[in-house]
């Protein structure tokens, strides 16, 4: 994969930066008048103010309420005479309302003849509503008024050729609770600092509170991490001996889903009270536990603004088949189209995209696609090469080469070269 | 009011018109579009708070504003195709009808052959060039314009360069063959 400044790179930056500033010919003048007619235009085209429209709505409803409750005024007025008025009162009102009925249905019978005239509420409401749209929405900043500009944005994966000298990343566990069930997302910070990368870890783990993203913090808070003789351990703040499932399952899950992006081949040391082990809820004792890259597939998350990669041991997603032997990564690539809707997680290959084969020569493993691949829009790609070449991680490949009829779509990807792994998902600046 | 637009059209015009131009790549079009970011700013400037540089304001504002008409544009023409269904980002392209302007024509052949090259790369990626390299926008003012993160605007630089590299490449092969 080539540098991202070589020296071609850098020639068309500055043939970019040499182009021709295209001019307005008008005068300012001529721009002024023009601006001056559109403010004027928009100015003169009646619209409600904005209390006028729930103002109307409410004075619409209270009249219909009336009309369509004559018992209602009946109760209130009834209540207040003496019982032989009651009576009298009682009779004049079953006649009005025979009275009413009857011009109602006349009134219907009118209505369903002048069917293309509309009453008076059906009028206004229309009526509103287009002059709703000639208004151009408030200005507000830093968003812009616009129709339909997608706003769910992509935390794409760190690759090695974005950190800079002096630049290292951390990665911590978040806790996303969705549908009574809970699934752990590795979320990726790139930070220039001195400090040893575990003490960073903890840090974040700390001291990121998730609220701005919707989560809930790191279930890791409450351990302290250090290197000792070249392995990791982590010290437990508090008794967990009686944490419920989900809570001690987020935990062990939480380490496994962030310390592999960090550390390789790792083994984790617990410590609890100054002694070696700790209580770990429904895991029992627990001393020592390896982080094992043996994740099957990574899917597809979303809220409102963000969309992030889930693995599919973060998210619970079976990593085995029937007889208990672990995907292939051709299998795995394949169960990524399907996602797990109950939880809102998503397939991370869409059902268009057919892959042919999937071949290995070492490092490297070669994805080949269908023909008859149908490609998705510019950010699924994007969600989906990086899921693809996480999936390829986890199977111990350092790089992937794309290949197929029909790749086109893909070439900003460098898919004619190998596309070396991402180090860590889900990066957050 | 006058006031106001002087020293807008003073400060920014050059610059938001010349992003308006590449974007919808049509100089007509343009001069519209320049003049309803005008009224758009006009008329919201007092709730401008001061958050994010008026500059970047102002160039996302503008961007919206063209956004807006190139999906009007499409949604007229899938229209008229007869075609429906949501609009995806595929048919966000701008239609490219409109005779070059003289600054472009008259420049060297590398200008035109950037210019065609630029059609190669989607809206997202055209964005970033433009306000990258033809308007000088820091990777922050970019992120701050489209609303973006910062890596995300250095990931979609990178890969519209590598496009942009691979459009060029083609363009020349096809000139090479049609000499020979």
């Amino acid at each position: 994969m080539s540098h991202p400044f070589d020296q071609k790179d850098e020639k068309i930056i500055q043939q970019l930066k040499q182009m021709p500033r295209v001019t307005d010919e008008r005068s300012k003048n001529e721009i002024y008048h023009s601006v001056e007619e559109g403010l004027y235009r928009n100015r003169h085209v009646h619209r409600p103010t904005p209390w006028k429209v729930p103002v109307m709505t409410a004075v619409a409803v209270i009249l219909l309420f009336l009309l369509f409750t004559p018992s209602f005024t009946t109760l209130w007025q009834n209540s207040a005479l003496p019982e032989g008025e009651k009576e009298s009162t009682e009779r004049a009102q079953q006649e009005k309302l025979s009275y009413d009925e009857e011009r109602e249905l006349e009134e219907e019978i009118s209505l369903s003849q002048d069917e293309n005239e509309p009453s008076e509420v059906e009028v206004q409401e229309p009526e509103s509503g287009q002059e709703m749209e000639q208004t151009p929405p408030d200005t507000e900043e830093p968003t812009v008024p616009t129709t339909d500009v997608e706003t769910i944005q992509y935390t794409s994966s760190l690759t090695e050729e974005e950190l800079q000298t002096g630049e290292t990343f951390v990665t911590i566990p978040l806790l996303v609770k969705e549908e009574g069930t809970s699934f752990i997302i590795p979320l990726t910070f790139k930070t220039r600092s001195d400090k040893n990368r575990i003490k960073l870890y903890e840090q974040y783990n700390k001291e990121y509170s998730g609220e701005e993203l919707g989560f809930d913090g790191s279930p890791l808070q409450h351990i302290t991490w250090e290197e000792k003789d070249g392995n990791v351990v982590a010290t437990f703040e508090k008794d967990v001996s009686s944490i419920e499932k989900e809570e001690s399952e987020a935990i062990v899950h939480g380490i496994e889903e962030s310390l592999r992006f960090i550390r390789e081949q790792l083994e984790v040391q617990f410590t609890y009270n100054g002694e070696v082990g700790v209580q770990l809820g429904n895991f029992g004792r627990l001393e020592k536990y390896p982080i094992t890259h043996d994740n099957r597939g990574y899917y597809v998350y979303s809220t409102d603004s963000y969309t992030f990669l889930v693995s599919g041991k973060g998210a619970n997603i079976s990593m085995t088949n029937h007889d208990g032997e672990m995907y292939s990564l051709e299998e795995t690539l394949e169960r990524m189209k399907k996602g797990k809707e109950e939880i809102k997680i998503k397939a991370a290959i869409p059902e268009g995209v057919v892959i042919d084969h999937v071949q290995d020569r070492g490092d490297t493993v070669h994805i080949t696609f269908d023909e008859g691949t149908e490609w998705p829009n510019e950010e699924q790609i994007e969600v989906m090469v990086d899921a693809m070449l996480f999936a390829a991680k986890d199977f111990g490949y350092e790089q992937v080469i794309f290949e197929g009829e029909n790749i086109e779509n893909l070439e900003e990807y460098g898919f004619n070269d190998p596309v070396r792994v991402p180090v860590a998902p889900n990066k957050v600046d | 009011m006058h006031d106001e637009f002087e020293r807008l059209y003073e400060t920014y015009h050059h610059s938001l018109y010349n992003y308006l131009f590449y974007m919808v790549r049509d100089q007509n079009v343009a001069e519209e579009l320049v003049q309803e970011v005008y009224i758009k700013v006009l008329q919201s400037l007092d709730t401008f708070e001061g958050k994010s540089s008026e500059k970047t304001w102002l160039y996302s504002i503008a961007r919206h504003v063209g956004i807006d008409w190139i999906r009007k544009q499409n949604r007229k023409k899938r229209k008229w195709l007869g075609v429906l269904g949501p609009i995806s980002k595929e048919n966000m392209e701008v239609p490219d009808t409109s005779p070059l302007p003289e600054e472009i024509v008259l420049g060297e052949e590398a200008v035109v052959e950037m210019y065609e090259g630029m059609k190669a790369c989607t809206p997202d990626q055209r964005h970033v060039l433009i306000l990258r390299y033809i308007e000088s926008l820091s990777i922050k003012e970019t992120a701050e314009t489209l609303g973006w993160s910062e890596s995300k605007v250095k990931t979609t630089q990178h890969r519209a360069i590598k496009k942009l590299r691979k459009a060029l490449q083609k363009q020349r092969e096809a000139e090479e063959r049609r000499g020979k």
